[in-house]
Order: structure tokens, then C-alpha cells, then sequence
């Protein structure tokens, strides 16, 4: 490994540490991180007590990466910019895409172990089916990183939380209703098969196949070809538009 | 950073550490800095004085590359800060006009934390942050989060921040604006000692004693225009203001019995004004006539322009501004004194 690679790791956790260590205990992360994510699965099985055992472990799975993963992204820039501090690390000798990943690198480190806790504690009772743990945790990361970005894209130029999360939830609550999280895709475009391809459309349903057949067994392998690849493409086209935004904010 | 080429004129004249291209910085219609063009050479301590709003900060954000220029470019020891942001930032300290603290952690916690953005080894950055906490009088509070910290604890912080990497050129913003008589006495004398050692300063202010006490050399902004730039007395000489006496006299004479010494008098409280080309020949002449007159002499000084009226001069601002604006501070207030 090079020396500058190697540096510009160590810089990427040693923002992400002192993320951890600033961040992570605020209301809004705690909030919008592992409260909101919960209740919404907890609501929607009180509502439809007919979803299946494995759509209810794959939805609070696909839940739990999403919104802890978005959050944590969305919720550091904007405190950081509002205190200042984002200044420091401007001026400090690293590049911009270190800096945005050492950040992506702290919502990474509060949704993954949260994701698998809760799926080491839900799955001993639900049965294990076809599992594929080391696909799973790939699904999972995957899934995760891909939240990270969405949740940096989002928050590279806000001033402020609450003007991050207004439209982020807009956009959340539409792919998780869309995507299906909860239920299969066809039954939610039962009475509008015409509209199927929104959910084809939406980055989720790729991460939700991706976490659906690492936990029930691999039913098709080029579509969770497909998903992997979507979710990377995907992840990669929002690091950079989140890149765009961040530096747009110096001029 | 490239060195430049060693020649004789070099050896005269110290490198220029901080250079402004014809800087310029417009948001939307709104000009914040225009056209703005100077010079700091190595070891120099440089004041950018300036009220409020005068461009200033947008200044200094454009030189350590905070904020992109809209024209024009800022080169630090030779280096475009657009072009080779890294290498620059690793010689630059910058303390912003908002301490930028983690609030969250400790003071030791920061320091580190700042040393390894920088890059310098744990026993190193041990070593330092100890130093500077014992020097900014914070080493006994290490161990408290900085959110139990006072204002000028916290400017304090972020000053030790900053020096945590040995820059070798620090930019302050308002660096003790806002701050208790103590902070700000320990900051000036930090940043005085550490001027001496050969770092370069930068420092932005609108307090005028500020400006005229510590730098060697003063730029005076306003509305985004750089109106001066000199020695802070070289300045004082060049705007042409007259000298005056002032003197308190017991009992108070009237103006008509002063006017033997001179003609353009202005009482102001229990003192008198006394304007004119030679101070010597006007004060032998008052202690002449306040001998003859029986009058006691409670106190008289000789008065020189201050850095305040070529501010005032310069910036358009009248006395009253400036002294509403907080512009200078109680002890600073006033004409120069002899």
C-alpha cells in the first residue's frame, strides 16, 4: 500500500472515530437512526399482520441499514457546518473524498452492527431457512454504503438537520413503500401492474432482493447480479453528486 | 512547496509568504472583495484592519482556501491554494472568527484529534498539546469536555489547535474579539512570542489598538477595497493630521487667555486642545504662562494621529462610529499620546 493511501485511510478513521464519538449520542442519530426505523416495521406489522415471517425479517433488515445508514451521513455534515467544526477539517491537509468518506465510514460503523444484532437476536426464533451468512453480510455492507451515500448526497451542502430531513423522508417513506420492503413487489402493483417498473427504478428494491435471498436462499442469480451491481453504480453516482455539492459550498 | 531561486535580492528582502492576485470575491450582485492585491513576506506580523462587514473574513477565507475566489488568486510561500491544496494546508494554521471546537470532547481530545489530521506522530503530538495547553492555560482542564468551557477558553482552544502542527504561517480571524482582558492578554503574547520565533501572522481585527500594537505592517479594508497598506506609523504621518497639546489647567483659564499661546483651541471637558505645527515651543510657552498667569499645570500631553484617525480618515467612518461600533477597546481609546 502506498504511504498516501495508507494516510489518507488512517484520516478517513480518525474522522470517523471522532464522528462516532461526537455524533452518535445526538437525538436526531438516535431518533431517525434506530427509533423511526423500528416503530415504522412495528406499525406497519399492527397493519398487515398477513406479511410473511421472511418479508417481516428482510423489512426491519433493509429498515435498519437504510435508516441508520442515511441518517448518520445526514445528521453530521449539517451539525458540523452549523458549529463551524467543518472548517477544520477543510483546512486540514486531506482531500474532500477522504473527508466524505471518513463521514460515509462513521454511518457505516453505527448501521452495520446494528443491523446484524438485531438480525442475530430476530433470527434464532424465526428460523434460519436457506441463510447464506457470508451473502448476507456482503447484502448487508452493500446495503449500508449505499444508504451512506444517499444520506451524504442529501446533506453535502445543508446548513441545518431539519433541512436535510424534510425531503430525505419524503424520499425515504416513497421507496420504502415502493420497493417492497414489507411485501413482494407484485402484490403492492397488484391493482397497477403497469407501475411495477417504478419500484425497478427505486436503488432500494435492489438492496431488499440482495437481503431477500442471502436470508430465504438464492433463487435467481442474475438478478442478485443485477442488484449488486445497481447498488455499486448507484453508490458510486451519489458519492460523486454528494463530492459536487460539497465542494459547490466553497464558491 | 518550491523554494524559488536563491539569489541576492532574496537575501535581502525575506520571501513573501502570503501573496493576493488581484483577489476578488462577488455573491451574486454583492462585491465582498474586490480586486484586492498584497503581499506578506516571511516573519512578518500583518494586520488587516477593517469594520465590520468590510471584507475581512471573506479575505482570509479566499487565502487559506475555504472559499473558492471568484478572480484572482492567493499563493502561500510561492504555492496556489487552489491548485495545491494540501501542500499549502499543511503549513498554514488557521484560527476561524468561530472557535471551531468539538465541544463534545475534551481539550486534550481535540488537541489530538487535530494532530492527526495533520499528520504528526502520537509522541510528538503528546508532547505538543501538553506544551500548549500549559501555554494557553489550559492544561489543569485537559480533561473537561470544552462545552464547560468560557468564550475565551474556547478562542484559547482553537488558537492551540491550530499550532498543534507547527505552521509555519497562522491566520487569525478577530482573534480576541469578544474576549475577557485575561484571554485576550494571553493570545497577544502567544501570538507575539510565536512571531518572534519567525512564524508568519495574519491577523484580521477591527480594534485599532490591536492592529497598531502588534503588527508591523497594517492593510485597511473597507467596503471590499484595500485603502491602505503600510507601516502603522508611516500611516499615521501620511494622512497629515496636525499635532496638538493637551493640557488641564487649575483654575480653569478661558479660551481667550490660552489664545496668547495659540490660536486654534478646542476645550473639551476640563482639558484643552491646543493644535499646532511645534509642540515643544507651544508647551515652553504654556508653562510660561501658566507660571505667570498662577495657574497649576494638572496635566498636559502631546497628542499624534493615531491609527483611529487614519482609520476614520480612510473608512469614512466619523469618531462616533467608531466608537459605537466598538471599534476600539476602553483602554485603547483616543489619539496617540507622546
Amino acid at each position: 500500500m502506498s504511504k498516501g493511501l495508507s494516510l489518507n485511510l488512517k484520516k478517513m478513521f480518525v474522522i470517523a472515530a471522532k464522528d462516532i464519538k461526537t455524533y452518535y449520542g445526538k437525538p436526531p442519530s438516535l431518533f431517525y437512526g434506530i427509533v423511526l426505523p423500528f416503530a415504522l416495521f412495528g406499525a406497519f406489522l399492527a397493519g398487515r399482520p398477513c406479511v410473511t415471517e421472511e418479508y417481516r425479517v428482510v423489512g426491519v433488515t433493509v429498515l435498519s441499514t437504510f435508516f441508520g445508514g442515511t441518517t448518520i451521513a445526514a445528521v453530521i455534515l449539517p451539525l458540523e457546518r452549523r458549529s463551524g467544526t467543518i472548517d477544520r477539517l477543510i483546512l486540514a491537509p486531506i482531500s474532500f473524498k477522504t473527508l466524505l468518506l471518513g463521514k460515509s465510514l462513521a454511518g457505516f460503523t453505527f448501521s452495520f452492527p446494528i443491523t446484524l444484532l438485531v438480525l442475530s437476536i430476530i433470527l434464532p426464533f424465526t428460523g434460519f431457512w436457506n441463510l447464506n451468512p457470508l451473502l448476507l453480510v456482503i447484502s448487508i455492507a452493500l446495503s449500508v454504503i449505499f444508504s451512506c451515500a444517499f444520506g451524504l448526497a442529501f446533506s453535502a451542502s445543508a446548513n441545518d438537520v431539519a433541512d436535510v430531513m424534510w425531503p430525505m423522508n419524503f424520499v425515504r417513506f416513497f421507496m420504502i413503500f415502493f420497493s417492497g420492503v414489507f411485501m413482494p413487489i407484485d402484490e403492492i402493483y397488484l391493482f397497477m401492474p403497469s407501475l411495477k417498473f417504478i419500484a425497478y427504478l427505486l436503488p432500494l428494491t435492489y438492496s431488499v432482493d440482495a437481503v431477500y435471498q442471502s436470508i430465504v436462499g438464492i433463487n435467481d442469480v442474475v438478478m442478485l447480479t443485477v442488484d449488486f451491481t445497481v447498488l455499486i453504480a448507484v453508490t458510486i453516482g451519489l458519492y460523486y453528486v454528494a463530492y459536487r455539492r460539497f465542494v459547490k459550498t466553497l464558491t | 512547496m518550491h523554494s524559488g531561486s536563491a539569489g541576492k535580492a532574496e537575501a535581502v528582502e525575506p520571501r513573501v509568504a502570503i501573496e493576493a492576485r488581484n483577489l476578488t470575491k462577488r455573491y451574486g450582485e454583492f462585491t465582498a472583495v474586490n480586486n484586492l492585491n498584497l503581499k506578506v513576506h516571511e516573519g512578518e506580523f500583518f494586520g488587516l484592519l477593517g469594520p465590520n462587514g468590510a471584507g475581512k473574513t471573506t479575505t482570509v477565507k479566499m487565502l487559506t482556501g475555504l472559499t473558492k475566489p471568484t478572480e484572482g488568486e492567493a499563493l502561500i510561500m510561492g504555492a496556489n491554494i487552489m491548485e495545491r491544496p494540501i501542500d499549502v494546508k499543511r503549513i498554514i494554521g488557521v484560527v476561524p472568527e468561530v472557535s471551531n471546537i468539538y465541544v463534545e470532547m475534551t481539550a486534550w481530545e481535540n488537541l489530538i484529534f487535530a494532530a492527526e489530521l495533520y499528520d504528526v506522530s502520537r509522541d510528538e503530538a503528546f508532547e505538543r498539546a501538553k506544551t500548549l495547553l500549559e501555554v494557553f492555560g489550559l492544561y489543569e482542564r485537559r480533561h473537561d469536555k470544552a462545552a464547560n468551557f468560557s468564550k475565551g477558553m474556547r478562542r484559547r482552544l482553537a488558537i492551540a489547535m491550530a499550532l498543534i502542527h507547527n505552521p509555519r504561517v497562522l491566520f487569525l480571524d478577530e482573534p480576541t474579539s469578544g474576549l475577557d482582558v485575561q484571554s485576550t492578554r494571553n493570545i497577544r503574547e502567544v501570538v507575539r512570542r510565536l512571531n518572534r520565533d519567525g512564524v508568519t501572522v495574519f491577523m484580521t481585527t477591527h480594534f485599532i489598538d490591536e492592529a497598531d500594537n502588534l503588527c508591523s505592517r497594517v492593510g485597511i479594508i473597507n467596503k471590499g477595497q484595500l485603502v491602505a497598506l503600510d507601516t502603522p506609523e508611516k500611516l499615521k504621518q501620511a494622512i497629515g493630521e496636525r499635532l496638538s497639546v493637551e493640557v488641564s489647567l487649575q483654575p480653569m483659564p478661558s479660551m481667550e487667555e490660552l489664545k496668547e499661546v495659540a490660536n486654534d483651541i478646542m476645550k473639551t471637558g476640563d482639558k484643552f486642545i491646543i493644535y499646532t505645527e511645534n509642540p515643544s515651543t507651544t508647551l515652553s510657552e504654556l508653562v510660561k504662562l501658566a507660571s505667570m498667569k498662577g495657574w497649576n499645570i494638572v496635566s498636559v500631553r502631546t497628542l499624534t494621529p493615531s491609527l483611529e484617525d487614519v482609520f476614520v480618515k480612510l473608512t469614512g467612518l466619523t469618531a462616533v462610529d467608531v466608537e459605537r461600533l466598538e471599534l476600539i477597546r476602553p483602554s485603547g481609546r483616543g489619539r496617540g499620546r507622546e
